[in-house]
């Protein structure tokens, strides 16, 4: 099994497990902006992870996690590493397939009549690197990076 | 979680409807607005005073493009203002500021409204 914790400096890291519920969002958006401040972070950056973080656990309670009666919790670390800011999200729902997923274009994505489908984008606008894995025990991972310079 | 609601306060004014919001508008209070907006459908012109709303989802911008394309069929107007610049780099970023109903302040939101009547 992957060692979830190797990508993190050693003892810099900060860890929460929430219920995969709506009502989790704010308090995890909370974790991160308050750790992404207190290790220097610019408003720009810490506003762009909050919107990632946010983006990124909807989808999660949403889509991972829709229609099962079953929900493990959501776990979130951050902390930092060699080059930056890493944000690591992991739950047990769903798998995602990135490699089917098409990007919006605006205006066109509003012109055709949709109101949703743009969290994906979203993170990926917000982040230096967005990184999605499903891991043999049926665990998603999904890291997020803001790079450092 | 405790004072993380979104607060929806409703003026009634002689040519319009104004909803102010007050707090994050994320998955958790969505359905707040969405009620909020589908009560006030009937009105002539909806002004959204987003000065205190300092956090938003897409889900919740969502919410704004679903009403407005409903008022919009209808011969109504939903309008926001006092966007804040934290929600506006968001819109910014999908595109929304091109297709929502945007006014600077209220003062410009009003005279919109004049040109609905």
């Amino acid at each position: 099994m992957k060692d979830q914790n190797i990508d993190f400096d050693p003892g810099s890291f900060f860890e929460a497990q929430v219920p995969a519920e709506p009502e989790s969002l704010a308090i995890l958006r909370l974790m991160v902006t308050t750790v992404a401040a207190d290790l220097g972070y610019s408003q720009d950056s810490i506003d762009k992870l909050e919107v990632a973080v946010d983006e990124a656990c909807s989808n999660i309670v949403e889509h991972a996690y829709g229609g099962m009666d079953q929900k493990e919790p959501i776990e979130l670390r951050i902390g930092r590493e060699t080059n930056g800011l890493l944000v690591e999200i992991v739950d047990r729902g769903k798998a995602f397939d990135m490699s089917s997923h098409n990007f919006p274009t605006f205006p066109d994505h509003w012109d055709e009549g949709n109101t949703r489908g743009v969290g994906l984008y979203l993170i990926h606008q917000c982040m230096d690197d967005v990184h999605y894995e499903r891991l043999p025990d049926n665990s998603n991972h999904l890291q997020l990076r803001i790079h450092n310079g | 979680m405790a004072g993380q609601a979104l607060i929806v306060q409703k003026v009634e004014k002689e040519t319009y409807v104004l909803l102010k919001l007050d707090g994050l508008l994320d998955a958790s209070t969505a359905s707040v607005l969405d009620e909020a907006l589908n009560e006030n459908q009937g009105s002539k012109v909806v002004l959204l005073d987003l000065e205190n709303l300092t956090y938003a989802a897409s889900i919740g911008l969502g919410l704004l493009i679903k009403h407005q394309r409903a008022m919009d069929a209808s011969g109504s107007r939903l309008m926001l203002f006092n966007v804040r610049e934290k929600v506006h780099k968001v819109m910014e970023m999908i595109g929304l500021l091109q297709v929502l109903h945007i006014a600077p302040s209220l003062e410009a939101a009003e005279q919109e409204a004049q040109k609905t009547k």
